[in-house]
């Protein structure tokens, strides 16, 4: 039996390997996660409205969840303006989300710490220059101020409380707000169209990667912004109750990774290879769903795009990386429209809650994928369970199904294994 | 590889990437890096392999993230301890145990059950990490020789420390800006470009409250409350206004960056040093603050107030809680 480790795969959110075990008849691989995060103990015993502060260790936006659950918990409703300053947060976390990854992607053949006159030039298309990659960072930062000031902090928001935001901004914020929505817009259309005619298309920059099949699986994602919803990729898409989502969807333990795999509970859980009720969310998913994007200049782009690359579902590396551009710019013009100074100003900035549930939910589409919250708190609004479904559980299975295919594929080609890491950390990129 | 350029190792245990995000977005221009140092080991970034540690002869600082929760952090953390001149904890994982730390509340750290934590998870499959029975600091493990806290830490302490640390007496950057948030025997040092002194913390050495820019007004407060129970737009100590708030038990340096935002310190850059117990300081804190001498009011505040341990020591129960049992 031979043993190989893909070990570190690059831009994993959790630390993550690839395990290949092989004999002459058989090769089992092993996308593992492997470091554990206690979510469960590190809640449970908390008062029930410090979850916001807490749950973004997983990642900012649950932020925003933990605060729509609160919402709901204390059945107060945010005043417009803090619904609008907590979707003015959230557009501002997509768009850094989002570049980071863009930016991850662009540097994936180079040390972005070499000197670049020195550094592999073969390995960025001629139009990425370094003054692109400094823009993307640059504009990275412009939306992480953006978080700073909507969110009082970048990766760890805390501005979001019960029933609505905890201050007004200040008159400076307003402006720079705005300067930021207008560069961020700028520069959403000049990386589209960098990615579409320089990436994306034909013969651009993911064409080594042009081989690589996602598994076709549903998807789950919101429609209409608040309606559970799974697309079948054979055609069709099946609502599913928000509230009762926890039933809809259980979570396999297994003893090789610390990630536990989300799987619809419908279907069964029979291994991650045969099981039917795989399913995957995020970027990728929300652009299968076929849905038009929320704003005008980000439904041009998303028609660009298909015209491109086809409609949709499409399942290529290409589409991953078109329907993160799509939503860069539909994340900078939502952002000028909910952080404008007209939306993030009103005479109340929270209502003050007069009752309190035992359980509550919350969905909200993040950037990296639908995640969904579920809490019990005692008498004293004291947390006794979390349930929590995000990407990490969420797209554990595909991540598997994807980590087999590339590198079965990889062994037929003989690729060594330095070479098989770099197609599996740039193939598990997206999600 | 130039040889004047110091060689730097980036790396992670368990955590939320947050603080190497915070490093990659130093400056937001991570070539910028490039002019001063080697970065010869990032797994998160350049997937630097365990391999690649090996054949390290040695590094000259290693930033090191995250909580030890397996094994495998464990000897990781050994293994550039071994290698690296200096050893930085980056935020407050590292340095205190951060959130992870909470889950020694629970019996074996988290795990579902003692087997889970106690023994590796050896099959005919593949083998994973072996968890450990608590969550422990970077200091529990190995020695540490400056602190960067935060969670994740602030930008221009990050910077101070990057440069300070790195750079050394090539520095062109004189750091005014984070100097001035900065003990005056280590912006000394910043400044002037040479190796602050071993066992520095990157941040103030006074308490939150004194940087934070809300008005403090020596009133007593009544009562006790949570914070989704009350919503006032003075501009008060949120401490006098009735909100468990830890800025007088937690080490400056953010300015007051979570009170600025309404919401009360949570205490990610630990105690100061002045400070023995973070816990018993809030005890005293509060003790001191609330107004009456009634027992039967004094036992209704108490009522409100809720999970003083993960309060008291949200970012810090691994390392600083007096009580707990760090082994």
């Amino acid at each position: 039996m031979e043993t190989i480790t893909l070990e570190p795969l690059r831009w994993q959110d959790d630390p993550s390997r690839i395990t290949v075990r092989a004999d002459d008849s058989n090769v089992d691989v092993y996308y593992q996660v492997t470091s554990p995060k206690s979510v469960e103990a590190i809640c449970c015993g908390r008062p029930v409205e410090e979850l916001p502060r807490i749950l973004p260790i997983l990642a900012p936006a649950h932020h925003l969840t933990a605060a729509l659950a609160l919402d709901r918990l204390f059945q107060v409703e945010p005043p417009e303006l803090a619904q609008n300053m907590r979707t003015a947060l959230l557009q501002a976390q997509y768009y850094a989300a989002h570049l980071r990854k863009i930016f991850f992607l662009l540097t994936s053949r180079q040390d972005p710490f070499a000197d670049f006159h020195m550094a592999r030039r073969d390995a960025l298309p001629p139009k990425v220059t370094k003054r692109v990659l400094e823009r993307i960072m640059h504009h990275a930062a412009l939306a992480q101020e953006a978080e700073d000031i909507l969110g009082g902090r970048r990766d760890h928001p805390l501005s979001a409380v019960t029933g609505g935001v905890s201050r007004y901004l200040k008159d400076g914020h307003y402006d720079r707000l705005a300067e930021i929505g207008d560069a961020l817009l700028t520069f959403a259309q000049e990386l589209a169209e960098l990615m579409r005619t320089e990436i994306i298309a034909d013969g651009g920059m993911l064409a080594p990667w042009a081989d690589i099949e996602i598994p076709a699986l549903p998807g789950l994602y919101l429609a209409s912004g608040d309606q559970p919803t799974l697309s079948d990729p054979k055609g069709g898409a099946q609502q599913l109750n928000g509230e009762q989502l926890g039933d809809t969807i259980a979570l396999q333990e297994e003893k090789w990774t610390y990630q536990p795999f989300a799987y619809l509970q419908s279907k069964g859980w029979q291994g991650f290879e045969q099981s039917q009720g795989i399913f995957h969310v995020g970027p990728l998913a929300r652009f299968n769903s076929g849905q038009e994007a929320a704003t005008p200049m980000a439904e041009e782009e998303r028609q660009r795009i298909i015209e491109c690359l086809g409609a949709p579902p499409s399942f290529k590396l290409s589409a991953a990386f078109g329907a993160m551009v799509v939503e860069v710019v539909q994340a900078a013009e939502l952002l000028q429209i909910h952080g404008s100074k007209e939306s993030l100003t009103g005479p109340v900035l929270r209502n003050i809650p007069k009752s309190r549930g035992t359980s509550t939910w919350a969905a909200l589409e993040a950037p990296q994928g639908l995640m969904w919250h579920q809490y019990e708190v005692d008498d004293d609004g004291i947390v006794q369970s979390v349930r929590i479904i995000d990407a990490h559980c969420a797209n554990n299975g595909m991540k598997c199904l994807l980590a087999k295919q590339l590198v079965t594929a990889a062994m037929e080609r003989k690729l060594t294994p330095a070479a098989m890491k770099e197609r599996a950390s740039v193939a598990l990129l997206p999600f | 590889m130039n040889p004047k350029k110091k060689k730097v190792a980036i790396v992670s245990a368990s955590g939320c990437r947050g603080c190497e995000h915070a490093i990659l977005n130093v400056h937001h221009q991570v070539q910028s890096f490039s002019r001063w140092i080697d970065v010869v080991y990032w797994p998160y970034l350049l997937g630097s392999d365990p391999d690649e540690l090996d054949a390290l002869e040695s590094i000259d600082v290693c930033f090191f993230a995250g909580a030890v929760t397996t094994d495998a952090e464990r000897s990781m953390a050994e293994k550039l301890r071994s290698k690296s001149d200096v050893m930085v904890a980056c935020g407050a994982c590292a340095a205190f145990g951060g959130m992870p730390g909470l889950a020694n509340q629970k019996k074996n750290g988290g795990a579902a059950s003692s087997e889970d934590a106690a023994a590796p998870h050896e099959n005919d499959e593949a083998l994973l990490p072996k968890r450990e029975h608590r969550v422990s600091s970077l200091d529990q493990v190995v020695a540490v020789d400056y602190v960067i806290p935060g969670c994740q830490p602030t930008q221009s302490l990050l910077w101070a420390g990057i440069q300070a640390l790195t750079s050394g007496p090539r520095s062109q950057s004189k750091l005014s800006f984070a100097a001035a948030r900065l003990p005056s025997g280590l912006a000394q040092a910043v400044t002037a470009g040479t190796t602050p002194p071993k066992g520095s913390y990157f941040a103030g050495d006074k308490a939150v409250c004194a940087s934070c820019s809300r008005v403090k007004e020596e009133k007593k407060f009544e009562s006790a409350v949570r914070p989704y129970e009350k919503y006032e737009e003075s501009g008060r100590c949120l401490l006098e206004q009735g909100l468990v708030c830890l800025g007088i038990s937690t080490r400056e340096g953010c300015g007051g960056l979570c009170t600025g935002v309404g919401q009360p310190c949570r205490g990610c850059f630990g105690k100061p040093e002045a400070v023995y117990d973070p816990g018993a300081k809030m005890v005293s804190a509060i003790s001191s603050t609330f107004a009456s001498e009634d027992k039967t009011e004094i036992e209704n505040m108490a009522a409100v107030l809720k999970d003083l341990t993960g309060t008291f020591y949200r970012y810090t129960l691994a390392t600083q809680c007096a009580l707990m049992d760090k082994e």
